[in-house]
């Protein structure tokens, strides 16, 4: 290969620039410790980073880094309220903080994937049925509330407790209970049958179209159907006697599992329930006063209050002699395993956001009732409904934080999706905790 | 250099024959070589528009809801467009990053693709088989996974040059710029084929290089396909929600294209916001009609060998 | 193209003959920037190269020296050298194709070759420092409120006043009382210093933090430690690593775990979540093949896989070329507005338009059953889902073949047809002997593309339906309308723990053998194709 002349020059001028760029990124480097350059990257520049007290800060240590102080993921109801309090933090404490919005699902998966990379938040905001993955995964950090765990609601504590260490701190406790149109049915139904009848009655005389808003998806919905299985005596998995759940008991085909399956043919077969009840058709009926009843939870009542219908929230009343009891979530603050400021993000959650003033905040924020007994309390006191989740959620059972769960949610949808579309309840529920079998040993 | 365009021409025999065989009757001739083709057209664009009207009538709806919308909403309110530009989303910023993005890497991807196309088109080597099959091959790939890959790589590259790193603009523009070749390469060398070899033959022969026969003669000659190109590829990243996601979902939404802005904005939790969606969708789908608008001319009326004289 | 031609064009890559002389100033010039051009573009790529070595060697980053060092390569050796006049066209889209399409494409199969998934994710180290970093609270301790200090030389203390009021000192040899002298108070009483050891400031925590963590106070049982910046507990670590051995014993009960096949194992099978990841070689392709979850209902899934990618792309191309031709007629009024109409569903974001229909399709609120005034179960009826899949990705579809049509159909000479009508062929047998047959050279490659699109495309399949309606009584769950690809990453994802990529990643290694072969052997057919133009 012979060079030619032009050739000789372009490579000349190329190392040249090349020596010059090095030079350059040198200088740049040394450059960058002045106190106001707290965006270095373009990663913290589009992030919200409050800078604390102005640009007063005293330069003795090298404090600057590309990213800011404390990094914080949460969704975007919560993503504001966490501002303000990151705000004061950063301010209390002089350093910076940044509040990353992301959707409540991708906070999951995104923390597992960025985190062991170095990309990854100091706190996220999430729910509790995620520890068993996200413990599995290795990307949580242990954190001792021992000094503010008499504050909250003991289930709530526990929920976060996963294994025998405690990986969270808790700010919400969710459930879905009944919401009832006063207007429509005055009295409360003292039995689910009770329930069925009059919403059947007002459909017959034309009051509504839909006797019961059930939320199903299109597709059938087990975290809303769970109270009925409940009440029959099915279960999703046994409990230890530790009160820990036993992935090898599957009761969605036992004896009670399969007697909801059967009873929720039968409401499906009377029209009281459709497959076809979407978020948005609960929503809508009930709104409109279509519907006198829905199953739903506190995310729900910001729609109901906006269309201005009359409800009031309740526990689901018995099914057939037996207690429904919802699925229970819990809602916290966790740490990243690969935090980069590990003690200032416990700080931030021990210091402020275990404080009853916060958790009303972020109850105003999302609506979910505060964990934080003082706070729910003072929540329920204006807030009738809140009792209400409250009271219907005391039985419940905490949703299965175990990876194994993740095996079960499109078998048993499809089961419903099944019996909706007349197969064989029995048999529809005993195909679904096969596969269920299935997926856990293939795991 | 003259040259005519080469759409479907009426042929002088083809409309005597049509004419007898349609009978007198002047619609009936109207009928038989145009007023079809106006059905057909009609028939297409409502199954095309049927879908649209909906989200249109969507956007106007006070109702947020999917299920309650009707085709004519009861009332119309323009309180989704609202919410789109009244700060409770960057939706400005989005739409500017998206055109930025999607323009720019467009652009540079059809000028890779065209380089590709030309060697291919023009040149014998060996490996150009392969290359070709290569070249096709490679983007059937399911992209589910990349996502983890494309995450890691962008997290590396940010150590080493912030500025096309994660979380940039050009950083995705990189990424997409991978895959300039590919399908689109396979159209362009199609239509590279049909010029041609005697035009660069005798500009070989004029003393031109290989470098002034590709710019000076071949691309304008290709318009049509680089302005087909260009729009595919520009449909494509507009569309693209994996790896924006992946490159700029861990940013702050400011820096969010539409698409992960938009999908980001309906899937809050609970809370189903189709008004705004709706709205924001439809507004998205702008720039690519009037792009298509604006190079119609250059993807119909194109120019070809047939008809280049001198 | 002969040989012999493509030697003249490389030829010309030569300076200009001189007996041009003075005549051809303008291309001199052009020629010049041309230089200029190349030049620039030369050094920056060498640039960017020798800027970016320092830290991708401090970062220990092979991988990318290694892309980056062949690109700068490749492009040094296509355009320094006079030959290789294929690869000066070629290498600029190659370098981002490698970067961004292979490297992916060799990572994935690199995973799929490792036990990689959501509890072997970390690396071994990351691992361990997960679990010897677990401790608990000792049962029954104060908890105390803590101040951290250094000493001049920057050895950490901790000033601690447990819940009684009494104020110790804590050092890393151990827990020691304090006189009151040894403490000096601002004037609200704050510790601002013990001895020779001051207090640290925010900014200084903040520096040090993960050494602060790390920093214990030896006490009876445990050792105190910080848990905020101003509170500290007594704790105990779950476990010890034993660097000799390798072993981990779990401190409460002195059960001994043993690393293997990336995660610590005990003797009765039991195992600490996190693993980390590491090489199995071909477990996992040998796990698709005799797996009973996949080989459950994988045939029905399989062939409808074929059927829908198949029926896809020639309900498309039929649609999308049928409106082409009908609307590429000169003289047609309204031409320009029908086509930009007919582009409309392309140009609107593609996973809105899915959830859009399916919406349009609900069976009890959506709007086509409102309008037929029936109560057609669309997706919820096996065969009227695969049905509705297939109209919702015609609908998806048809624009792009409707687009790359019209574009190739003007690359038709018109003499051609002309010639054929003068032959006394009919517009039909013009279009079935002529057109078609050049049209296909230029796209029979994208229908093959179209296929493998549609071979794995997941969105369409998961946004409309989810895959369903279920199958009544498969192994695993699985749905009418769904493809390879949405099935077995269900299985990938949702099975055992949550998502296992190397599984997942050996799947899409073998749906891409499958894809591209049948996209290869389709490839060798348009060979014959190809030599018509």
């Amino acid at each position: 290969m012979k060079l030619r002349p032009k050739v000789w020059l372009a490579l000349l001028l190329a190392m040249s620039m090349a020596l010059t760029a090095c030079g350059d990124s040198e200088e740049t480097t040394t450059t960058t410790t002045a106190p106001t350059e707290t965006t270095t990257s373009a990663m913290a520049e589009e992030t919200t980073t409050t800078v604390a007290g102005g640009d007063t800060t005293t330069t003795t240590e090298p404090v600057v880094r590309a990213d800011a102080d404390l990094v914080i993921w949460a969704d975007d109801t919560r993503t504001p309220v966490i501002q303000e309090f990151a705000d004061d933090f950063a301010a209390e404490n002089n350093i910076t903080v940044a509040v990353q919005e992301l959707s409540f699902d991708g906070l999951r998966d995104r923390l597992i994937t960025a985190a062991p990379a170095g990309e990854g938040p100091d706190i996220i905001i999430g729910a509790h049925d995620w520890l068993g993955q996200l413990v599995s995964a290795g990307v949580v950090a242990p954190l001792d509330i021992g000094a503010v765990a008499d504050q909250f609601a003991p289930a709530a504590v526990q929920a976060f407790n996963y294994q025998g260490t405690n990986y969270g701190l808790p700010y919400a406790i969710e459930n879905i209970a009944l919401v009832r149109n006063t207007d429509l049915v005055p009295e409360s139904p003292a039995t689910f049958e009770e329930l069925v009848d009059t919403a059947l009655q007002l459909e017959a005389d034309g009051e509504v179209t839909l006797p019961l808003a059930l939320q199903e998806n299109g597709n059938g919905d087990p975290f809303h159907n769970y109270p009925i299985v409940t009440a029959f005596g099915g279960y999703v998995f046994g409990e230890n006697a530790d009160g820990s759940y036993n992935p090898e008991d599957i009761g969605i085909a036992s004896e009670g599992g399969v007697a909801a399956a059967e009873y929720f043919a039968e409401l499906s077969n009377e029209g009281v329930i459709s497959i076809d009840t979407l978020y948005d058709v609960m929503i809508e009926t009930f709104s409109n006063g279509d519907a006198p009843f829905a199953i739903t939870g506190p995310w729900a009542l910001g729609e109901f209050d906006a269309a201005g219908v009359n409800y009031v929230v309740e526990p689901i009343p018995s099914v057939q002699g037996g207690e429904p009891r919802p699925f229970v979530g819990v809602q916290g603050f966790m740490l990243s395993a690969f935090a980069e400021n590990p003690l200032i993000a416990s700080t931030f959650v021990l210091d402020f956001m275990a404080t009853q003033q916060a958790q009303e905040a972020l109850f105003e924020a999302g609506g979910r009732p505060p964990a934080h007994t003082a706070a729910f309390l003072a929540v329920a006191a204006d807030n009738p409904n809140i009792e209400g989740f409250g009271e219907a959620g005391q039985n419940g059972y905490p949703m299965p934080a175990i990876p194994e769960m993740g095996s079960v949610w499109q078998a048993w949808t499809d089961a419903y999706a099944l019996i909706f579309t007349g197969t064989d309840p029995e048999q529809a529920v005993t195909d679904a905790a096969d596969q269920i079998r299935t997926l856990i040993d293939e795991g | 250099m003259n040259v005519k365009p080469a759409s479907d021409t009426p042929n002088p025999a083809r409309e005597k024959s049509g004419s007898m065989a349609a009978g007198r009757s002047p619609f009936r001739r109207w009928f038989r070589t145009l007023g079809w083709r106006h059905i057909v057209a009609w028939l297409a664009m409502s199954f095309a528009f049927f879908p649209v009207l909906w989200i249109v009538s969507a956007s106007f709806n006070p109702l947020q809801t999917l299920t309650s919308q009707t085709l004519i909403p009861d009332s119309l309110t323009f309180d989704n467009y609202r919410q789109l530009f009244g700060g409770e989303v960057p939706y400005t910023s989005w739409y500017w990053n998206t055109l930025l993005i999607a323009g720019g890497a467009s652009a540079v991807m059809t000028m890779l693709s065209a380089l590709a196309a030309y060697a291919f088109s023009r040149m014998r080597f060996s490996g150009r088989r392969v290359g070709l099959l290569s070249v096709l091959l490679i983007q059937m790939f399911p992209q589910v996974l990349a996502f983890v890959a494309i995450f890691l790589i962008m997290v590396q590259v940010k150590d080493v040059f912030p500025s096309v790193g994660l979380g940039t603009r050009a950083g995705l523009t990189l990424v997409y710029l991978g895959g300039a070749l590919g399908v689109n390469t396979w159209l362009m060398k199609g239509f590279f084929d049909t010029i041609p070899r005697s035009l660069d033959e005798s500009a070989t022969v004029d003393g031109a290089s290989h470098h002034q026969i590709f710019f000076k003669i071949i691309l304008p000659l290709t318009a049509p396909i680089l302005a087909v190109v260009f729009l595919l590829s520009f449909i494509f990243l507009i569309n693209d929600f994996v790896l924006a996601d992946a490159v700029l979902g861990q940013g702050s939404p400011e820096g969010y294209t539409l698409s992960v802005g938009l999908f980001r904005f309906l899937n809050d939790q609970f809370n189903q916001r189709w008004g705004p969606f709706a709205a924001g969708s439809l507004l998205a789908g702008i720039p690519v009609v009037v792009l298509f608008l604006f190079l119609q001319k250059y993807i119909v009326s194109g120019l070809t060998q047939g008809a280049v004289k001198g | 193209m002969t040989e012999r031609e493509a030697r003249q064009v490389q030829d010309s890559d030569a300076p200009p003959p001189e007996n041009g002389r003075g005549t051809d100033a303008p291309r001199r010039s052009s020629l010049t920037w041309a230089l200029v051009g190349k030049i620039l573009f030369l050094g920056a790529v060498n640039a960017l190269f020798f800027v970016g070595l320092p830290s991708m060697l401090a970062l220990e980053w092979w991988a990318g020296i290694a892309v980056l060092g062949l690109a700068t390569a490749l492009v040094n050796w296509a355009y320094l050298t006079k030959k290789n006049l294929p690869a000066k066209y070629l290498i600029p889209g190659t370098i981002f194709a490698l970067t961004f399409q292979i490297v992916p494409v060799i990572y994935s199969g690199y995973i799929s070759l490792t036990n990689s998934s959501i509890s072997h994710r970390l690396s071994e180290e990351q691992a361990l420092d997960n679990l010897t970093g677990r401790a608990s609270n000792v049962p029954g301790t104060t908890r105390f409120d803590m101040s951290i200090l250094a000493d001049p030389e920057g050895t950490l203390a901790l000033f601690l006043v447990d819940d009684e009021g009494t104020e110790t000192f804590g050092t890393q040899e151990g827990q020691v009382a304090l006189s009151a002298d040894e403490v000096t108070r601002d004037e609200d009483g704050d510790v601002v210093a013990v001895g020779d050891y001051t207090l640290l400031g925010i900014a200084a925590i903040s520096e040090r933090q993960n050494e602060i963590l790390d920093f214990d106070v030896p006490v009876e049982r445990g050792a105190i430690m910080a848990v905020t910046i101003t509170t500290a507990a007594v704790y105990e670590a779950l476990y010890t690593y034993d660097e000799d051995t390798g072993m981990l014993t779990e401190n409460a009960t002195g059960v001994v775990y043993e690393p293997k096949d990336g995660i610590f194992t005990a003797a009765d099978g039991r195992t600490l979540d996190p693993g980390w990841q590491v090489f199995i070689g071909f477990d996992n392709y040998t796990r698709a093949f005799t797996n009973d979850s996949i080989r459950g209902p994988f045939l029905r899934v399989l062939v409808w896989n074929y059927v829908f990618a198949i029926l896809s792309v020639i309900l498309t191309f039929a649609v999308g070329l049928g409106l082409a031709v009908t609307l590429n007629r000169a003289g047609m009024r309204g031409q320009k507005i029908y086509r930009a109409f007919l582009v409309v569903p392309y140009a609107l974001p593609s996973f809105m338009t899915a959830l859009i229909w399916a919406g349009m399709l609900n069976q009890q609120f959506g709007v086509i059953n409102e309008l037929l005034g029936a109560d057609i179960p669309w997706l919820r009826d096996p065969t009227l889902a695969k049905a509705s899949v297939l109209m919702v990705n015609l609908w998806l579809g048809f624009p792009y073949m409707f687009l790359v049509s019209t574009g190739a159909l003007q690359s038709i000479p018109s003499e051609l047809k002309e010639a054929s009508y003068v032959d006394g062929a009919t517009p039909r047998q013009a279009f079935n002997a002529i057109t078609f047959p050049l049209l296909m050279v230029s796209l029979a490659p994208l229908l093959i593309a179209s296929f493998a699109f549609n071979f794995n495309n997941f969105n369409v399949i998961y946004l409309l339906n989810q895959g369903g309606p279920p199958i009544e009584g498969a192994t695993t769950p699985a749905g009418h309308t769904d493809i390879l690809i949405s099935y077995t990453y269900r299985l990938a994802f949702e099975s055992g723990s949550g998502a296992q990529w190397g599984f997942a990643s050996a799947i899409a290694v073998l749906i891409f053998m499958m894809v591209a072969a049948v996209s290869a052997l389709s490839f060798r057919r348009t060979r014959a194709l190809e030599d018509l133009a």
